[in-house]
């Protein structure tokens, strides 16, 4: 039984592997980022500050065309306000852009509240439910990563929870009612692309910014000596159920690990020396990964020496690659 | 381990215990309670033959009492005279008599006509044999069916007493003098209960309670008691003289008695009291125990034991001094079998909170991280071993070393530190009890206990210098033989830490100045008295500090360290001194008069409030006119400061703060002058400015989280040298050694330094801290073990990083070069 059940895992893990292994197929990728109603100057100046620093990394080091980028704000007018009204056209507007191949990246600052089974994000003027959002992201065809980093958003994770959607919420509760210091770590992960990159693959996915911003937020308040009021979650697999950066179990994170913020670099060079060194790093990195879903079921020792051999082998190939 | 029921849901018991303890019991006759002596008998409450006995008992004429007692006990088996003759045998170690006499007046059913003062006597039964869940229900039935009766509280709270629930006991004696404001009983009660944390209010209610009943022992033991937590052995000798007239042969007066001569050193006065005591009763383990409690607030803990040990042998069923012995074990570090005897206590008494607590904070440590270096046994909370495991077994090596050699003394090992997460639990093991807020750390000559760095908000306090004061401890400790008065530890050991590093001890010293200025700090001879006074403590403190660095500065350190020898030798008070110093304590006092004066002075005057600044009306002209007719106070040029920097005026305003932190150069606090000159630089972009400003701030606020920050942050801005980072991130890791980033930006200078052992020190921090790129702090690990020479380990590190990241061209890079 026991046999059986180790097999079965090990065997869900290499679908897993092979699914991490296929890059995202994103094409195009939008954003849209939504700055709610501020409520005080302070919440106002951090939330300019976090649009105006988001909208900077994302044209600048993620590479988004700046024709790309819709930025709905307190202060805006028109069909740049962050009003329902703003929201709605914006996402009608990206619906028609949006393809099933693209990705679009929402955003939200600003602050939530929920009232029994009733969650909002604050706009200016009506605010909108978490099935007004739902019935607005419905139609996208793309990928749509939706990073909910307000307060009380965590029911925004089970509410608009979908296939080939990432939610992220900056809460795990409804009940954390307390202004979120995840949204400034969230910008920060995709400014500090060298730290936030924890495998450094050269390139930042949403899994590595979410864990990035969630380990951030704790030291912040380990540092201030309080509790932690916020737990992000993240969703990408369809059932609602949000998973947090440190947890070890739940299938979360599959989608999110293979889809990144930045763009896409730069074909291999046609060498076909180069391309076959290529092929033998993309084997022996998933070699690695496979090594490691095994550890638990291995010998220590037996497994550094594995470890060491196929590391080896990869710095060798890696090494060889970059002197090209 | 299973915890016992709590006592606080006493009001709440449930109706089926009710049922069980109503069909346990039977109804009984006459009147039992919590009274004792004449004022019970005088307030008519009470059998009139248990009141005659008791009075013969409070004057230690057991035998009369016994001979009053027992014809009316004979009669009624289950009244107050059986369990009075029960409770008589019982302290005269008469065992079996009393077993027969209390367990047929415990064990009695009840009836819905129970009275209260029935289940009071059945409750008092009880708690003599033991049975203290039945007496904790007896006492609940008793409370409320005598809700007026101040005596069914009393009772309940000597229950709580005993159980060391001290939070009960309070309520439980306030509630019967509420029905009864004269209640000499329930006073006495209280006073007990507040005596360690409220000694005046005690005192107070000891004298109330003697003078409604001039011949109580026991408030005259509980007076004397008081006066000898204040280390005043005359007073306490004088108390207990006076209970000793009342009742030469009552047995506490002796053990008292006998505490107080062993303490003093007069050995045969201590074994005189001791066989009285054991004349009348055999089996009075008190007659050591209560010496032994007494020696160990000596801090004579080795003694403590020995004599809870002899307790034992002659009275080896007695959960209180298995406890009391489980207790002193533990601070003599022999944790093993301070659990057997507490384990003990527990299996008799589940009640006991003191005991509870202990074994409840010891199930904790049996988790906690062993680290064993040299003559150190290090205990670490496990969740934080990995960090600070790099940083207490290094420093508490530096400090000892220094001490050793400074007072050519070698403490006796193993010495144990502990380090707690939990104040609380700290507070158990220090001293078994939760609270102690103001205590940071203990040390009991060789175990040492202190709150870890996430038993406070980071920036509330600083282990480092707490674990070096401790540390100082086991040096004049053990160099005296546990007999240094308190005055004197405790100001080496403030002295010592400001020797430790110049920003370590300095924190109290603006609240001296300023209760000096007011003539509010103690003489020489009031000093140590002062160490048991809440409100004088923490200047006590400071002013020990002063005392030890002005003896150190006129006599010399080998005075120090013959003074610690001396009492060591058993001198005491001013005859140590002269021995020790050579100097009577009044020619040591002028001399220190001198040096208050020297240093302080000047401050002191600066400090000194200003009328015109106590409404002020924000215009800048008045304030400008104050300054001047005051140039050299510290409020006014502060005022000025902040004025001018309002009015624009930046220049003028740094020059009136600058002087104002030239006068009063030890103030700290957002309102201090290097901290307004620095939001004022950071306000006009003068960053070299603020960074100077925030250098001098630091200089004596070694606790101040924030602005060691944002001094690192505007040292980082500025591309700041090694030199002027390295203390600033030093003092943030002692302040949060959690911070990885810190960590990691330490480990890197002093990779750049060239001390490739230290900033390998930092990384393995930053890795036990959590790295948000943990993959670089592997690398980085990996090139400081390089640069040490290890390369083993430098590869394991190399493989951690690609294990994370496999494609890390870093990582990758140092693998290659390790395994070539």
């Amino acid at each position: 039984m026991k046999r059986r059940s180790s097999v079965v895992a090990r065997v869900l893990f290499l679908v897993a592997i092979a699914a991490a292994a296929q890059p995202a197929l994103a094409d195009e990728r939008f954003a849209l980022i939504v700055s709610g109603v501020s409520g005080g100057s302070k919440y106002a100046e951090n939330q300019k500050k976090w649009t105006a620093q988001l909208e900077t990394v994302l044209r600048g080091r993620m590479g988004f065309p700046r024709d790309h980028i819709v930025t709905l704000t307190e202060d805006g007018t028109g069909a740049s306000a962050s009003t329902e009204e703003g929201v709605a056209g914006a996402l009608a507007a990206l619906q028609k852009r949006v393809t099933a191949n693209d990705t679009l990246l929402i955003v939200l600052f600003g602050h939530g509240t929920s009232v029994g089974t009733v969650t909002k994000f604050n706009l200016v003027g009506p605010d909108w439910d978490t099935n007004e959002w739902s019935h607005a992201l419905a139609p996208i065809a793309g990928r749509i990563i939706f990073v909910n980093t307000a307060s009380s958003s965590f029911p925004f994770v089970k509410d608009l929870s979908a296939k080939n959607r990432i939610v992220i919420a900056a809460t795990d509760s409804p009940a954390q009612k307390y202004d979120t210091v995840f949204p400034q770590f969230f910008v920060e992960a995709l400014d500090k692309v060298d730290a936030s990159d924890t495998d450094k693959n050269g390139r930042l996915s949403v899994w590595e910014a979410f864990v990035y911003a969630s380990q951030a937020v704790k030291q912040y308040y380990d540092q201030k000596g309080t509790l932690v009021t916020e737990r992000a979650v993240l969703d990408d697999n369809g059932d609602g159920v949000g998973k947090e950066a440190t947890a070890t179990t739940g299938t979360d994170g599959v989608l999110a690990k293979t889809t990144f913020l930045d763009a896409e670099p730069a074909a291999t060079a046609a060498n076909p020396a180069a391309a076959a060194l290529e092929k033998q790093r993309i084997a022996l990195e998933a070699q690695i990964e496979e090594l490691k879903g095994r550890k638990q079921q291995m010998a220590p020792a037996e497994y550094d020496a594995e470890l060491e051999k196929l590391a080896v082998e990869l710095a060798r190939i890696s090494a060889q690659i970059r002197s090209k | 381990m299973v915890p016992p029921m709590k006592f606080e849901g006493r009001r709440l018991l449930s109706q089926r215990a009710r049922i069980g303890l109503l069909a346990l019991i039977m109804a009984v006759f006459t009147v039992s309670d919590g009274r004792d002596g004449r004022v019970a008998f005088a307030q008519g409450n009470i059998d009139p033959t248990v009141a005659k006995a008791r009075a013969e008992m409070n004057q230690g004429r057991y035998e009369e009492a016994e001979n009053i007692l027992k014809s009316a006990a004979v009669k009624s088996p289950a009244g107050d005279s059986a369990l009075e003759l029960g409770l008589l045998y019982q302290t005269l170690g008469r065992r079996a008599e009393a077993q027969a006499l209390l367990a047929p007046i415990a064990n009695l059913p009840v009836g819905p006509r129970t009275t209260g003062v029935e289940y009071a006597r059945l409750g008092r039964a009880a708690r003599a044999l033991g049975q203290m869940k039945l007496a904790n229900d007896a006492y609940i039935l008793a409370t409320e069916r005598a809700p007026k009766d101040p005596a069914m509280e009393t009772g309940f709270g000597e229950l709580f007493l005993e159980g060391h629930d001290n939070a009960n006991a309070l309520k439980s004696f306030q509630a019967a003098i509420e029905l009864d404001e004269n209640f000499a009983p329930a006073e006495l009660g209280l006073a007990e209960t507040l005596i360690d944390e409220n000694p005046p209010a005690a005192t107070e209610l000891a004298r109330k309670a003697l003078a409604s009943d001039p011949v109580s022992v026991r408030a005259h033991l509980l007076l004397a008691r008081i006066a000898l937590d204040k280390s005043d052995r005359d007073a306490a000798k004088a108390e207990i003289a006076l209970a000793k007239a009342i009742s030469p042969t009552g047995l506490d007066t002796l053990a008292l008695s006998g505490g107080l001569a062993y303490v003093e050193n007069r050995q045969s006065d201590f074994q005189a009291d001791v066989d009285a005591a054991l004349k009348i009763n055999p089996h009075f383990g008190e007659a050591y125990r209560v010496p032994a409690e007494l020696a160990a607030s000596s801090y004579w803990f080795e003694e403590a034991v020995a004599l809870n040990r002899r307790a034992l042998a002659i009275d080896p069923d007695n959960v209180h001094i298995h406890a009391e012995l489980g207790v002193q074990l533990l601070r003599t570090g022999d944790e093993a079998e301070a659990r057997d005897h507490l384990e003990t206590a527990f299996k008799t008494d589940p009640y006991d909170r003191s005991v509870y607590n202990l074994l409840t904070m010891m199930d904790g440590l049996d988790k906690f991280e062993v680290i064993r270096d040299g003559d150190l046994i290090i205990k670490l909370d496990s969740k934080e071993a990995p960090v600070m495991r790099e940083f207490v077994g290094p420093l508490a090596h530096r400090a000892l070393e220094q001490y050793e050699k400074k007072y050519q003394f070698t403490p006796k090992g193993p010495i144990l530190i502990e380090m707690f997460p939990r104040h609380d639990d700290f507070a158990v093991r220090t001293v078994g009890l939760p609270g102690m807020l103001g205590a940071l750390g203990a040390c009991f000559g060789r175990v040492v206990t202190l709150d870890s760095p996430k038993a406070r908000p980071p920036g509330d306090f600083n282990w480092e210098p707490t674990l070096w004061h401790e540390l100082g401890h086991v040096i004049t400790l053990q160099l005296s033989r546990q007999r240094v008065p308190r005055w004197l530890t405790e100001g080496i050991s403030v002295y010592e830490e400001k020797l430790g590093q110049p920003d370590w001890g300095r924190e109290g010293e603006l609240t001296f100045a300023a209760a000096y200025g007011k003539g509010e700090i103690m003489s020489l001879r009031e000093l140590n008295a002062a160490f048991t006074d809440p409100e004088k403590i923490s200047l006590a403190y400071y002013e020990a500090s002063l005392l030890a660095e002005h003896i150190v500065d006129t006599y010399g350190w080998p005075a120090l360290r013959k003074l610690l020898v001396t009492y060591g030798e058993g001198k005491e008070g001013e005859a140590a001194l002269q021995e020790g110093l050579a100097v009577s304590i009044d020619t040591l006092q002028a001399g220190f008069d001198k040096l208050l004066s020297a240093k302080y002075s000047a401050v002191v005057k600066a400090m000194a409030p200003v009328k015109e600044l106590q409404v002020p009306d924000g215009n800048v002209g008045n304030v400008a006119a104050v300054a001047a007719a005051h140039p050299d106070s510290y409020p006014a040029q502060v005022a000025l400061g902040q004025y001018l920097w309002k009015a624009g005026k930046t220049e003028d305003a740094y020059r009136a703060l600058e002087h104002a932190a030239q006068l009063v150069p030890m103030a700290t606090g957002p309102k201090s002058p290097h901290a307004l000159m620095a939001q004022m630089a950071l306000e006009r972009n003068d960053r070299p400015r603020a960074i100077t400003e925030l250098e001098e701030l630091l200089k004596s606020a070694h606790t101040d989280l924030d602005s060691a920050r944002l001094l690192a942050r505007q040292l980082e801005q500025t591309g700041g040298s090694a030199v002027r980072l390295v203390p600033v991130y030093e003092l943030i890791a002692a302040l949060d050694p959690f911070d990885a980033a810190n960590h990691a930006a330490l480990g890197r200078l002093k990779m750049r330094a060239g001390d490739a052992p230290a900033a390998a020190r930092e990384f393995r921090a930053e890795i036990a801290a959590g790295p948000l790129d943990p993959a670089a702090a592997h690398s980085d690990l990996a090139e400081s073990y390089i640069a040490s020479g290890d390369r083993t380990q430098a590869k394991k590190e190399a493989l951690a990083a690609m294990e994370i990241a496999p494609g890390y061209p870093r990582a990758q890079d140092l693998l290659l070069k390790l395994v070539q």
